[in-house]
Order: C-alpha cells, then structure tokens, then sequence
C-alpha cells in the first residue's frame, strides 16, 4: 500500500512542480535589457568617485583615509601674494593642488574619503560605466590647470550684501563675479536655509552633520 | 514512397524508380529532421529562459530567432579534436550511427494517411528495434573516447536505455493488443472517431497510466532531464560526448532533439490519435475537386505538444540519482506496465469491454477540457500573480 503511495505521490509532486513552472511561464520577466535601459541606481550608491576640484583646500584627509591608497595628492603652498580663493562652503584655500589622481581600479568603493572631506568635494557618483580597455585609464586627474576657483569667501557676505531674499546669489555682487558665478554649485540656490551649503550633487551625502 | 514511386513515370527502370523514390523520401526526412532541431533548441532556449523569469536570447536577430542558427554555424565551423589515444574510426563512427538511429524511425512515421515513407506491417517493432541503435552509438562515443567520464557516461546511458525499453514495449503491447496490429497506420485508424476514441481515454483508468508510463519511459530513452544521468553536468562534466567538438558534438544534439521528436510522434500516435483531428470535421477542408488534408499538421502539433511538455519537465525536475533511476523503471514503472498489459488483454478479450469500458465515451472530452481550463486559469492567475509581486515591490 505505502508503495503504491509512494508512486502517487511520485507523479502527483511533478505535476505541482509543473503547476509552478507552468506559473512562471506567464509571469513578467525579471531580466534588464541592460544596454538599451538601465536600472534607476539609488541616489547614494558607491560608484565612481568624483571629486571637484574647484573646492579642494589639499587637506589630504582623503589620502590617509583612503584603505587601499588609490588617491594621489601633490600639493604646494599658495604664495602668500596671490589672490584668496575659497571652496564653496568658505574654506579658503591655501594649497596649490598640483596633482590630484584617483586610481579607481584599485578603489575599493567604501566611500571612507568622502566622510572627512571638510568642504565635501570629493564624493561617489551613480556613474557605473566606466570600463575600458586599458587599466590606466582609470586612473582619473582630477587637477584642472585653468579651474576657476571662487575668489570672494562665498559665506562672508551673507551678512554685509543684504536683504534675506535671494540669498544664494549674493556672489554676484562683488568684483570679478562674472566669471565664478556659475561656479557656486547649483544646489546652493534651492536651500538657501543651509548654512553649510551642502556639497553640489552628491545627494548621497551621508552625514549631515560633518561639515 | 509509394506515392512517389507511383507519380514517377513506368519509362524509367524499376530499380531507378524505387531508388529515386528512395532518395527524394530521405531527402525530405533528413532536411525534415535537420532543421526540427534548430527551432525545438531555440524553443527550449525560451522556455528555459521563461521558466526562470528571464526572456531567452534576444540579441541575434527579431527576438534572438536565428540564435540557434548561429549557434549551428559556429559548431560547424569548429575543429574537431581528436583526444589522445582514441579510437578515431569509432569516435567519428558513434556520432554518425548515433544520429541514423535516431533519423531510422522517421522512415515509419505516419504524418498522415499517405505522408509516409514506408508503410511496415511491423512499424512499432522497427521503431522499437532502431531507437537502441543509438545506445549502440553512445557506448561506442564513450569508449572511444578514451575519457572516464565518457565511459561511464555512455554506460549509464546504456543501463538507463535498456532498462526503459522495457516498461516501454509493455505498454505498446498493450496498444498492440487492442489493435491487433503492428502498423503504425493501422494504430491510427484503429482510434478513428474523435478525441473520445484516442486511445489515452480508452479504458479510462488504465490507458492513462498506460500513456504516462510510456512518456515517462520515452523521456528516459531520450535522455532528458530528469533522467538525463548519462551527461550528468554536475557528476560526469558532460558525459558521452565530453570530448566531442565541432560539427560531432552537433551529430549528438541533433540525434538527441531528433529522438525527442520520435518519442513524442510515437506517443501521440499510439495514444493521441495520431494524424486524427480532435473532431472529425477539422481532419480536412474540402476545396472543389481537392481536400486539403491537415492530417501532419495535426500530427506536428500534437508530438510539439509534446516535446514541450518534455521541455517542460526539464525545468521542473531535478536529476535522478543512478539507483533512483533503475528504482522507477524496475520497480515501478515495469510492474504496472506488467498489470496493465495482462488487464487490457483481458479486457479486450471480454465481450462486454471489448470496446472499451462503457464510460470511456464520455472521458476524453472533459478531461481535455480541463486540462485546457486549468492552464488558461493558471496563464491568468500567474498574470495576477506577477502583478501583485511587481506591487509588492514598489512598495
């Protein structure tokens, strides 16, 4: 008896098998036509780091955070003649950065240089297509020869320039604004409230309290 | 070939005759043969693919259909590597007797009542016979192939074979004994009258079985999944054909995909009615002078059901283990097939079921409509089912 059983339930148990693969036979499939479209990556992923150049002060605090030592910084000493410049959160920057590489095939994507950046300029993208044929094209010059820096301390004049309106442009006023100011990173514009003016696009800032 | 053999004018000498008639029939059947395996690959790519939530090929051409297509050129334009210390004439004789065993059985099947090559009086018997031929081909693939794996692959196959043959031929005898008769036409026109007169609802209970019992012993004799230890991936990295390359490896899909397509037209038509239309009146349309028959295309849709739903077990079904296998066939398989073969004998002798159990009329009908139910039912709720899921997780 338990034999004839047994061999019910032999052939019974594939037909539920077959039920469930009849099932999946209809159902949407799960499969990404990657080239053709791509997944709405998450606003914070860890993908390739950027960092931006213009607000850079040459702290070096991402190289030493750095795990695997793939960032590469050279600085020099701003003469004390030339002019100011700042980051866009008011630090100034007292640095020549003469060299600034990131070697993303030995990143390990663990976001650490990000968090003691004290002008967040450096931060990771949703940018993931970046293979290439050759290795050393990923090693990435960040150092821009003819960068435009800011020239006036973007947070001093929030209290001399003036009325509360409009708070995110008042650069604009001062000399030599033409050409910075497009500069002072879009986001400022939309929270005009922060007064750390939040590094541009990484939205994907994890620590709001750092700067 | 009687038919070809009868258009050919009488000018001509009869052994040009019947050798011409010969040669157009293998020449339809090997193309026939040849160019079935490229759209049951690309189906079973698919299904594979649908299966497992994904979409199959896609990239090479509409749909990826000429993927297999391309998949045949690349092994054809493989080298083919001998290994060292084969046999070379039996490693290059196996695939070649491997696909004739399997390419031997289509000369007998019946696509309709005159699409045949030949007509034998012992059809069942030739195909019976030709389809161990190719475990003769495996045995001599995995021996030659001075390979372990090939070995015991090819010897596996051969246990597996000889031991599904048996439950097999039981329960065509079964068929054999309401027929009275060996010729696959005969077999055919003997379950004329309907879906109802098919002989899977013949003797409700036990032509069933009969029919499960043969499918299961087919999928075995063909190699395929849940029986497919003789190219055990994961225990025999591909089995008898480990060393095959190139255009021989191609010999062996093609005769594997081919012997698929025997199994499935020798259940359907032993069981499924062969070329019989489910109602007589789509067996053919009548156009003036001429009917068009649609007699194979009956024949075709049933083995591709068929050999879809052998595609689909593969998906379903894990492998067996070797003495699982041997547990099913011997244990099984072959002591049903034994009950059933001596109960229709009987009941066909009996005067009172000679024809049948009284209720077998009105079996087929909702049977099949509840089969055809329950999978459009299955086709919406898994449409619900995928809706739902994609729901849960926007949310």
């Amino acid at each position: 008896m338990s034999w004839l059983q047994d061999v019910w339930e032999g052939f019974s148990t594939v037909l539920v098998g077959m039920n469930i693969t009849w099932r999946h036979l209809f159902v949407k499939k799960v499969t990404l036509h990657y080239p053709e479209e791509k997944w709405q990556l998450p606003p914070r992923s860890r993908m390739r780091l950027f960092m931006k150049y213009e607000d850079c002060i040459g702290c070096g605090q991402c190289v030493r955070a750095c795990p695997v030592s793939c960032i590469y910084l050279t600085a020099d000493k701003r003469a004390p003649t030339a002019p100011a410049i700042f980051a866009a959160n008011g630090q100034p920057i007292k640095l020549d950065v003469k060299v600034f590489d990131i070697d993303m095939s030995l990143c390990c994507y663990c976001n650490l240089c990000t968090y003691p950046c004290p002008t967040d300029c450096i931060y990771m993208t949703p940018e993931y297509e970046f293979a290439s044929t050759d290795l050393t094209n990923h090693l990435y010059h960040f150092a821009k020869p003819n960068a435009k820096f800011l020239t006036v301390n973007p947070k001093a004049p929030a209290k001399p320039a003036t009325p509360a309106a409009a708070p995110a442009k008042p650069p604009a006023a001062p000399t030599a604004a033409a050409a910075t100011a497009p500069k002072p990173a879009p986001p400022a514009a939309p929270a005009p409230p922060t007064p750390p003016a939040a590094a541009p696009e990484p939205p994907g800032d994890p620590e709001p309290s750092k700067a | 070939m009687d038919l070809v053999f009868g258009v050919l004018p009488s000018a001509l000498p009869y052994w040009l005759r019947v050798a011409l008639a010969g040669g157009l029939c293998a020449v339809v059947l090997i193309t026939l043969m040849a160019l079935g395996p490229i759209a049951y690959v690309y189906v079973e790519t698919k299904i594979a693919g649908f299966m497992q939530d994904r979409i199959g090929p896609k990239r090479v051409g509409p749909h990826g259909l000429l993927q297999t297509i391309a998949d045949a050129l690349k092994l054809m334009f493989k080298e083919a590597i001998y290994p060292a210390g084969a046999d070379r004439m039996l490693f290059i004789l196996a695939p070649c007797l491997v696909v004739v065993g399997a390419f031997l059985s289509f000369v007998v099947l019946p696509f309709s009542s005159r699409l045949q090559a030949v007509d034998l009086n012992v059809g069942l018997f030739y195909v019976v016979a030709v389809s161990s031929i190719s475990t003769v081909g495996l045995i001599m693939a995995g021996w030659a192939s001075n390979n372990k794996y090939a070995l015991f692959g090819a010897m596996r196959s051969a246990a597996q074979i000889v031991s599904y043959e048996i439950p097999a031929v039981m329960v065509l005898l079964s068929v054999v004994t309401l027929v009275g008769s060996l010729s696959l036409q005969d077999i055919v026109r003997a379950q004329h009258g309907g879906l109802s007169h098919w002989f899977l609802f013949r003797y409700f209970p036990l032509m069933p079985v009969a029919f499960v019992i043969f499918f299961t012993a087919g999928l075995a004799e063909c190699n395929r999944t849940p029986f497919d230890i003789p190219e055990a991936e994961s225990e025999l990295v591909a089995g008898f054909h480990t060393e095959y390359s190139g255009f021989f490896f191609a010999m062996f899909f093609l005769a594997e995909y081919t012997e698929m397509f025997v199994v499935s037209v020798v259940a359907s038509v032993l069981f499924l009615g062969g070329w019989w239309a489910p109602l007589p009146q789509l067996q053919s349309i009548p156009l003036g002078d001429v009917t068009l028959g649609f007699g194979w295309l009956w024949l075709v849709a049933k083995a591709w059901f068929l050999v879809f739903v052998m595609m689909w077990l593969r998906w379903t079904l894990p492998r067996l283990r070797v003495d699982q296998l041997m547990y099913v066939a011997w244990k099984v398989l072959l002591p049903i097939a034994l009950v059933l073969v001596v109960a229709v004998g009987g009941l066909a002798l009996w005067r009172p079921t000679a024809d049948g159990f009284p209720w077998d009329r009105w079996v087929g009908w909702p049977l099949t409509a509840l089969l055809f139910v329950y999978l459009a039912y299955m086709m919406v709720a898994a449409q619900r089912w995928s809706r739902r899921r994609a729901r849960e997780m926007a949310a």
